[in-house]
C-alpha cells in the first residue's frame, strides 16, 4: 500500500472507531490524533490537514461541533478539511448542506477508509499546488 | 513519414492483378453506357441510311446493344469474374464497335465513315488496360483504316482523314500512357496500404496476444480520459464489460461513487498531468492512485492496484498508461493468514499467561474437566431421566464456565451448543444423539486445549504431571536418599532431577538473538522435554548447553548467502535431544553448519582452541568447549564430538554412578 504522509484528526464518540481508524492509517504512515471529546478538540487541528468527524454522535449537536472547528480553522494559515465520516445514510445524503468538504463512504470498511482519506490527502496537495501557481516544474 | 526508397516494393504482378479487377469493374459500365448509342443507332439507321446499307447496319446495331447489354448483365449478376478473361471482356466492347465502323465502311465504300476509326482508336485508349490488348487492336483499327483508304471510293479528303486518324491515334496513345500509369500508382499505393494494414493487423493481434498473457491489465488513457486502444483480456476480466475504447477511465475505475473522494482526486490528478509539462510527472506520479477498490463495501468487492506511466511527445504527457493488477487473491490470503496468526497467537498467549503460573491451575482444570465431561456422558448414556439431564447440565455448565475463565472460546462454544441439545432432550429424546455427539465436540476441544498447552510449555508433557514442593524439602530428601540404590533412592532422585524442557529454557531465544547479531539465522528444536536430568548434570547443563549453543552460533552456522550457495537452506538448524540411554540420560547437541575442521577433530577440547579467528562477545578465546568439558567432568558426566554430516554434533552422557 503506497505511504501518503499526512496529518489526520479523527473525532468519534466510539473508542474502537477511533482504534481501528487510527491502526489503519498509521498502519499507511499517516500520522493521526483521535479524540472522543469534541469540547477542546480545537487544539489538536494544528497542523491538521483532514478532519475526520461523525456528525451524528448520540447526545452532540454535530453542527455546532463542525463549526466550532471551522471557526477555530478560520485562524489558521493553513486549514484543514472537514469530512463527514458516519454510517448513518440520512446524514450522508445532506453532507454538503452540513457544512463538510466531502463525505468518506463505507464507514467500517477500513481499507477503504485508507484509500479515501489517502485520496483526500493527495487531493488537497493538488489544489495547494495548482494555487501556488508554479506547480509542479521541476 | 517514409522517403519513396524506403517504401515497401510492389510486386508487378499483384499490380497488374489489380488492373485486371479494375477493368472487370469498369467494364459492365463501360457496355451499360454504349448499348444505349446503338439502340439509337439501330432506330435511326433505317431512316438515315439508303436502304441497302440499313438493312445491313440496323440489324448490326440491335444485335451489338444486346451483346453490350447481356455483356454488362451477365458480368454484374457475378459471371465471368475472373480477372484473367478481364482484358478480353473489356476489348469485347471495342470490338464491337470496330464491327459497327468495318461493316459501314464495307458496305458504303464511303472513306468518310472511316473517320469512325479515329473515335475507335481514342476510345480504345479511354478503355483499356492492358498494353498487349491496346496493342492488338489498336493495330486491327489502323490496318482497318489503312484497308478502308485502299477500298472505298477515292476521296480528295483522304489526306485530311488521314492525319485525322494520326493525330486520333496519337491521342488514343497519350490517353492511355497516362491512365495507365496513373492506374498502376493508384494500385501500387492501394496494394501498400493494404499491407500495411495487414501488417498492422498482424501487429495489434501480436499486442493483444501479449497483453492477453500478461498478468495486469493495461489501459491507455488520453488527454479526454478516454480509453484508447486495445483492451487485453485481463482487464475485461479485472475491469468488466465496461472496458472498452472510449469509456472514461475514471467512470472505468470508480463507477460506484460520483461524488466520492477518490473519483475526485482520480479527476484532478489527470487534470494535472495533462496540464503540466512532462517535467512535472515525476512529482506528480507520487499522487496518483495505488490502489482502489471495485465494488468497494460490497460483497463482491475486488481490490486493485493501479501503476501510471506517461508516454511523452513534445514535452508534455499525450497519453498514460494505467497498469491494473487484481490484489483479490492476495489480499484474502493476507487476511486468511494474519487471522490464523492473530488466533494462534491469541490462545498461545493466553496459555502462556497460564503456564507462567506453573501451569498447575490450568492442569487441575483439565482433569476437573475430563471428570465433568465423563459424569455427563455417564449420565447422558442409555434413557436418562429428567434429574439425569440436569445433573448432566449442571456438569456441562460448569465446564463452560471454567472454559470462559480460561480464554478457550472453543471449548466455551461446543460446551454451549452441548448444553444447548441436553436442554432440548428435556422435552424429548430426540436430542439425545445430539447431546451425545456434541459431547465428543468437548472431548475434542478439551484434547486441543492440552495440546496447546504442551506446546506452551518448556516442560512439554512433564506440566502435566508436575506439581508443586519445597525445593528445601527435596534437596534434605535427596541429600538423605540420594544414594540409595532401592526405590526409595530411585524416587528421591526423580523428585531432585529436573525436566530436559525446564534446563533448556529460554536458550532457543538467546540462540536466535546471537545468530541475529552475526548476521545469520537460527531455528532450535528441541525434543525430549520431559526426560529427567539427574540433578548434578542439571546444576551444569544450563552453562553447558550456553557454550554448545555459542560455539554453534560463531563457528558452526554460516550466513544465510554462504549457506544458500553450499545448496543448504538460509536459516541455520540447531537440535537439542534428550533421551534416556542405557547408561543414563543422553543430551545431542547438533547443528547443520560447517562443521569442525579435521585439524581441530583432536584438539576440540583443548584449552586456547578456536576456530574463530577474532575475539568477541561471543567467542573466540577457545575456552568454551574446554571449558564445559571440565564443568561436565566435576560431577562425573563426558562431552564428546561425534561425527555427523553436515554440521557438528556433541553428545553428552550423564553417567548414572548409582545405576
Amino acid at each position: 500500500m503506497s505511504r501518503v504522509p499526512g496529518h489526520v484528526l479523527v473525532i468519534d464518540d466510539q473508542e474502537h472507531v477511533l482504534v481501528r481508524v487510527s491502526n489503519a492509517l498509521r498502519s499507511v504512515g499517516v500520522e493521526v490524533v483521535v479524540t472522543s471529546q469534541t469540547v477542546g478538540a480545537a487544539r489538536f487541528l494544528r497542523g491538521c490537514e483532514l478532519v475526520l468527524l461523525d456528525y451524528h454522535m448520540p447526545g452532540l449537536d454535530g453542527a455546532a461541533v463542525l463549526a466550532s472547528l471551522r471557526e477555530a480553522a478560520a485562524k489558521m494559515d493553513d486549514r484543514p478539511q472537514f469530512y463527514l465520516y458516519t454510517s448513518d445514510s440520512n446524514a450522508a445524503k445532506d453532507w454538503q448542506a452540513a457544512g463538510f468538504d466531502g463525505i468518506l463512504a463505507n464507514k467500517g470498511d477500513d481499507e477503504h477508509m485508507v484509500l479515501q482519506v489517502q485520496a483526500a490527502l493527495r487531493g488537497r496537495r493538488l489544489r495547494q499546488a495548482r494555487r501556488s501557481k508554479a506547480p509542479f516544474e521541476t | 513519414m517514409k522517403s519513396p526508397a524506403e517504401e515497401t516494393a510492389v510486386d508487378p504482378l499483384l499490380v497488374e492483378a489489380g488492373l485486371a479487377r479494375g477493368a472487370l469493374r469498369a467494364t459492365p459500365s463501360v457496355s451499360f453506357i454504349i448499348a444505349p448509342l446503338y439502340v439509337v443507332f439501330a432506330l435511326a439507321h433505317p431512316f438515315m441510311l439508303p436502304a441497302a446499307q440499313a438493312r445491313v447496319m440496323t440489324p448490326t446495331a440491335a444485335a451489338s446493344a444486346l451483346v453490350l447489354v447481356g455483356l454488362g448483365g451477365y458480368m454484374r449478376r457475378g459471371g465471368l469474374r475472373l480477372a484473367r478473361s478481364a482484358y478480353g471482356l473489356e476489348s469485347i466492347i471495342a470490338i464491337v464497335v470496330w464491327i459497327n465502323v468495318t461493316l459501314h465502311v464495307a458496305v458504303s465504300r464511303e472513306l468518310h465513315q472511316a473517320t469512325n476509326y479515329a473515335l475507335l482508336a481514342i476510345g480504345i485508349g479511354a478503355l483499356l488496360h492492358s498494353i498487349r490488348w491496346y496493342s492488338a487492336l489498336q493495330l486491327l483499327t489502323v490496318a482497318s483504316f489503312v484497308l478502308a483508304l485502299r477500298t472505298s471510293t477515292p476521296s480528295p479528303l483522304a489526306t485530311h482523314f488521314t492525319f485525322l486518324m494520326v493525330s486520333a491515334l496519337s491521342m488514343s496513345i497519350a490517353i492511355f500512357v497516362v491512365r495507365r500509369l496513373a492506374n498502376v500508382r493508384i494500385e501500387t499505393l492501394r496494394l501498400r496500404e493494404a499491407e500495411q494494414h495487414r501488417a498492422l493487423e498482424h501487429l495489434s493481434a501480436r499486442l493483444q496476444a501479449v497483453l492477453d498473457a500478461m498478468r495486469e491489465g493495461i489501459l491507455v488513457v488520453d488527454p479526454d480520459r478516454q480509453v484508447r486502444g486495445t483492451i487485453s483480456r485481463e482487464t475485461a476480466r479485472i475491469l468488466g464489460d465496461a472496458a472498452r475504447e472510449e469509456v472514461d477511465v475514471v467512470e472505468l475505475l470508480y463507477p460506484d461513487d460520483p461524488n466520492g473522494v477518490e473519483r475526485a482526486a482520480f479527476e484532478s490528478w489527470l487534470d494535472a498531468v495533462f496540464a503540466e509539462s512532462s517535467s512535472a510527472w515525476e512529482e506528480l506520479e507520487g499522487l496518483a492512485p495505488r490502489r482502489a477498490i471495485l465494488r468497494a463495501g460490497k460483497p463482491d468487492a475486488r481490490p486493485i492496484a493501479l501503476e501510471f506511466r506517461p508516454m511523452v511527445e513534445s514535452g508534455r504527457v499525450a497519453h498514460v498508461v494505467v497498469r491494473v493488477r487484481d490484489e483479490s487473491d492476495k489480499q484474502a490470503l493476507e487476511r486468511a493468514m494474519r487471522a490464523q496468526q492473530e488466533s494462534f497467537a491469541l490462545r498461545l498467549a493466553a496459555m502462556q499467561r497460564l503456564v507462567a503460573g506453573g501451569g498447575q491451575a490450568f492442569v487441575a482444570f483439565l482433569r476437573a474437566a475430563r471428570g465433568r465431561l465423563g459424569d455427563a456422558r455417564s449420565l447422558l448414556a442409555g434413557a436418562p431421566s429428567r434429574s439425569d439431564l440436569d445433573e448432566a447440565l449442571e456438569h456441562v455448565h460448569s465446564l463452560k464456565g471454567e472454559a470462559d475463565a480460561f480464554e478457550l472460546p472453543a471449548l466455551r462454544e461446543a460446551a454451549h451448543a452441548l448444553e444447548d441439545a441436553i436442554v432440548a432432550s428435556r422435552t424429548g429424546d430426540a436430542s439425545l444423539p445430539t447431546a451425545r455427539a456434541r459431547a465428543d465436540v468437548v472431548g475434542q476441544a478439551l484434547a486441543e486445549a492440552q495440546a496447546l498447552l504442551v506446546q506452551a510449555s518448556p516442560l512439554g508433557d512433564a506440566v502435566l504431571t508436575q506439581t508443586t514442593v519445597q525445593g528445601a524439602d527435596v534437596e534434605r530428601l535427596y541429600a538423605l536418599a540420594g544414594q540409595r540404590k532401592d526405590e526409595l533412592g530411585a524416587l528421591a532422585r526423580s523428585m531432585a532431577a529436573r525436566p530436559f524442557g525446564e534446563l533448556v529454557g529460554l536458550l532457543p531465544s538467546r540462540i536466535a538473538r546471537w545468530a541475529t547479531s552475526l548476521g545469520k539465522r537460527a531455528s532450535v528444536v528441541v525434543e525430549g522435554r520431559s526426560v529427567l536430568v539427574p540433578p548434578s548434570l542439571a546444576d551444569v547443563l544450563g552453562s553447558v548447553l550456553a557454550h554448545l549453543a555459542r560455539n554453534a552460533v560463531v563457528h558452526g552456522l554460516e550466513l544465510p548467502d554462504v549457506r544458500v550457495d553450499a545448496a543448504k537452506l538460509a536459516h541455520g538448524r540447531i537440535e537439542l535431544h534428550c533421551e534416556l540411554a542405557e547408561t543414563g540420560v543422553r543430551i545431542t547437541f547438533s547443528d547443520d553448519g560447517r562443521g569442525v575442521p579435521d585439524a581441530l577433530r583432536d584438539s576440540i577440547f583443548a584449552a586456547g582452541t578456536s576456530t574463530h579467528a577474532e575475539v568477541d562477545t561471543l567467542a573466540g578465546r577457545g575456552v568454551g568447549l574446554s571449558a564445559a568439558r571440565a564443568e561436565l567432568g566435576r560431577v562425573g558426566h563426558r562431552l564428546r564430538l561425534v561425527d555427523t554430516t553436515p554440521g557438528a554434533s556433541f553428545v553428552i552422557d550423564a553417567i548414572d554412578a548409582i545405576g
